[in-house]
Order: C-alpha cells, then sequence, then structure tokens
C-alpha cells in the first residue's frame, strides 16, 4: 500500500489542549476537557471510552467537522483549528480519509462508483479516477467485477469498498469510527488486519471503538472518560501496579 | 495448582492413547499439542505416570527395562478413564478468585473514585499485555498454537469487558456530574 499513503515525519495526528463544549438547552456540556494527544505516522491508536466520554467528538475534530472551542489540532503539521468549511472539505478529500460503522455507500452507486466520485469532486479526471479506484479496490480485496451494487455485496466487502474509497488517494490520516461493529468477528479481524496494513505502510489510524477485540490490533489504546484521558498503554507512568497482577491467565499455563 | 495437575493426568493418558512412549517423549508432545505456551516439568511427568501406575492406568512396556526411556503403555482401564474424562464437562462452576477481580472489588469498596483509578491503571496494562500477545501471535499454522493464543486473547478481553462494567457500576456511584459551567 506504499504508493497510497503519503509519507511524513511530523506526528499524523496532533492535538494541544483541545476542549470542545456544546450547548445543551441551558447548560454546557463539556464534550472534551484540554486533551493533549499525539498520533504517529505508521501507527494505530485505538481510542475508547463509555458513550459520552468524548472520543467520537475526538474524531469529528480530527476530521474538521466540527471545531475545537479551544486548543490546537495539527495533521501532518498543518494547523487545521481555523479551517472554513471549504478548507475543511478540502482537508477530507486530500489528506484525511474517514471510515464509518454503517459503511456509508451511495446505494446506486456501483462499487468502482462509490470509490471514484470523490475523486472527481476532487477534480481528477474520470479516467484517472477509476485507474485509482480499481486499484485502491483491488488492494483492499474488493473481488471482481467492481461494478456490482453495494446491496450485492457482504457486509465484510462493502466496508472493504467503503476504506478503499477512504484510500484511494494518498492519505496520512484514516479515521475509523465502530470499523467492524456490523460484521461478524472473523470479518472485523480481516477488516482491522487490513486498517493494520494501512498503519504499518505509513498513515496514523486512530480507531473509535468500545471492543477490546478490536482495540487489541492497535499499538497503543488511549482510553476516555468524561472528556479526559484517563489511560494509555503507552504511557508507562500511568501503570503503577505490576503487571504481573492481570499477566497471568487464570487456568491455562501452569508454574 | 490442583486443574494444572488433572490436565497432566489426562494428557498423558490421552497422549499415550496413541501408542506406548516414554516419559520424556510425553512432555514434548504434551506442550507441542497445547500450542506450545505450557511447560510442564519433567519431573512432573515422571511422578504422575508413577501415580497413574499405582491407580493401574497405565503399566511399563514389558520388555524393556531401562531407568529413563522406559515406555510405558494405556491399561485398558486407564483407556475407560480417559474416555470418561472426554465425555466430562469440564466448566467450572466455582467463580472466579483472580486478583483482579479482588483487587477491583476491594477498591470499589474504598469508594467508587478509588475503583475508577483501579480500573484505568489495569485497563492500561492489559490492553499492553493484548497488543504484546497478538504482535507475538506465531505465523504458523499449527491450529494448537493459534487457539491457545486466541483462548488467552479472549480472557484478557474478557476482562476488558469487564472492567467496562466495573466503570458503568462505579460511575453511577460517583455522584459528581461532568457538565460545564461556561
Amino acid at each position: 500500500m506504499n504508493a497510497r499513503i503519503h509519507m511524513t515525519k511530523d506526528p499524523a495526528l496532533v492535538l494541544e489542549g483541545v476542549t470542545r463544549r456544546f450547548e445543551d438547552g441551558p447548560t454546557t456540556v463539556t464534550a472534551l476537557d484540554a486533551v493533549s494527544l499525539s498520533v504517529a505516522p505508521g501507527s494505530m491508536c485505538a481510542l475508547t471510552g463509555a458513550s459520552g466520554s468524548g472520543k467520537s467528538t475526538l474524531l469529528h475534530l480530527a476530521a474538521a467537522m466540527i471545531a475545537p472551542t479551544s486548543g490546537a489540532i495539527r495533521v501532518g503539521g498543518r494547523d487545521i483549528t481555523g479551517l472554513d468549511a471549504a478548507g475543511a472539505a478540502a482537508l477530507r478529500r486530500e489528506t484525511v480519509g474517514i471510515v464509518f460503522q454503517r459503511y456509508n455507500l451511495i446505494p446506486s452507486l456501483t462499487a468502482l462508483e462509490n470509490v471514484t466520485l470523490p475523486l472527481e469532486y476532487a477534480g481528477r479526471s474520470m479516467r484517472e479516477a477509476r485507474a485509482l479506484g480499481s486499484a485502491a479496490l483491488e488492494q483492499v480485496g474488493v473481488p471482481l467485477p467492481h461494478d456490482r451494487f453495494p446491496d450485492a455485496l457482504s457486509g465484510g466487502q462493502q466496508q472493504r469498498v467503503a476504506i478503499a474509497r477512504a484510500l484511494a488517494v494518498p492519505r496520512s490520516l484514516v479515521l475509523a469510527d465502530e470499523p467492524t461493529g456490523a460484521l461478524d468477528s472473523a470479518t472485523g479481524d480481516q477488516v482491522m488486519r487490513l486498517l493494520v496494513e494501512v498503519a504499518a505502510a505509513g498513515a496514523g489510524v486512530v480507531v473509535v471503538t468500545h471492543d477490546p477485540r478490536v482495540a487489541s490490533f492497535a499499538d497503543r489504546v488511549v482510553s476516555l472518560r468524561d472528556g479526559h484521558i484517563v489511560s494509555d498503554s503507552d504511557a508507562p507512568g500511568a501503570v503503577v501496579s505490576p503487571v504481573a497482577d492481570v499477566a497471568a491467565p487464570a487456568a491455562p499455563v501452569a508454574p | 495448582m490442583h486443574t494444572a495437575y488433572v490436565s497432566v493426568r489426562f494428557g498423558i493418558l490421552a497422549l499415550l492413547e496413541q501408542g506406548p512412549s516414554h516419559g520424556y517423549q510425553l512432555k514434548a508432545d504434551f506442550e507441542a499439542r497445547t500450542g506450545g505456551v505450557w511447560t510442564v516439568n519433567v519431573g512432573q511427568v515422571y511422578s504422575t505416570l508413577e501415580r497413574l501406575h499405582g491407580e493401574g492406568l497405565v503399566a511399563p512396556v514389558e520388555d524393556d527395562g531401562d531407568g529413563e526411556r522406559r515406555p510405558w503403555r494405556l491399561t485398558p482401564e486407564g483407556k475407560e478413564a480417559i474416555d470418561a474424562w472426554f465425555d466430562e464437562v469440564s466448566v467450572a462452576a466455582t467463580p472466579p478468585r483472580d486478583e483482579l477481580l479482588v483487587k477491583v472489588l476491594l477498591a470499589l469498596s474504598r469508594s467508587p473514585g478509588a475503583a475508577l483509578a483501579v480500573i484505568d491503571v489495569q485497563r492500561a496494562a492489559l490492553y499492553a499485555l493484548l497488543r504484546d500477545q497478538r504482535r507475538g501471535l506465531p505465523g504458523g499454522d499449527d491450529p494448537a498454537v493459534v487457539l491457545m493464543a486466541e483462548a488467552v486473547a479472549a480472557r484478557h478481553e474478557a476482562d476488558l469487558r469487564w472492567l467496562d462494567r466495573c466503570e458503568d457500576m462505579a460511575r453511577t456511584l460517583t455522584t459528581t456530574p461532568r457538565e460545564g459551567n461556561a
């Protein structure tokens, strides 16, 4: 997948003291409270936490779908904090790929057209878009023919089409929101292995999930609660009690 | 450990069902067929063989008296014992009493906040463990190795899901809503 990933030495994603508040009637809810996080290129970071913990807010901020109340966000070294709507749309066309839980494919378009449409919006010729789209579909293992409509594809294949759409142009950051949520566990594992490959090829990948199995594919797991990071599998200082306590499986390993 | 003894005992019987074998070979075969993560002391194999001999479940192969290399075979009584073991249900009915559970539950009895702090630390450690375990997954196609690794991962995942439930519970016990005032 080397050709599709934009390599960079800057972190794929940086949040610096990012706060996001939402008005909820008379009260203000702080969804994210002065959170700082850096995701290295070539790595996968899983975000876990209960609903309302702030993990989806973080993902939406990284995709420039919403703006922070305060703090700074950088994608591949570029400050995206103050982007207007057009700039945000361009960021998602060119730099940040997004994979949703429910695929969000357009049912009246074929698998290939779903991948090429955003490329054509981005100004690529139809011929170039088709070449990129076919290559991306092949790379993620969507079987031929690629002119089938989404309802003729299995859930796993539809999610592969969605990943191909997210990766058809080089990406330095890929965001995935419960990417296996609608899949059985074997198909979910395949999708996660695909995202691991995307990270191995140089992109930063951020996966929001509540499923420990999905999170186990990540290099790093960050847990959020009430808008704060409460644990980070990469932060050695956070682990103050012996890992050996939880390391020993109860039955299968004899001393 | 009782469970480990039982498993080695029936592991030896199951291996001997496939033909006579001697102590060291039994140790090696047992380890290979349980995914290579379970080390058995060869002394434990010899003492288990002696015990099985005393119960009449195994017997030395007659014409070979050489100590450590002495091959053993399954007796008809041993064959009955291994058949019965495979038919038995092996689901533990006793509640789990491992240290993680006890630690979280005792922390909860101190305060919900203490429980959350313990949960956060244990969760980070479990995720790191699970990641290392998945990275260390042997690429091979030995089903025993693959399935043993899945068994270990499934237990970690179950612990993590349980920690999520503990967090929900601890949070309902805290009385500090986190609504901002801006």
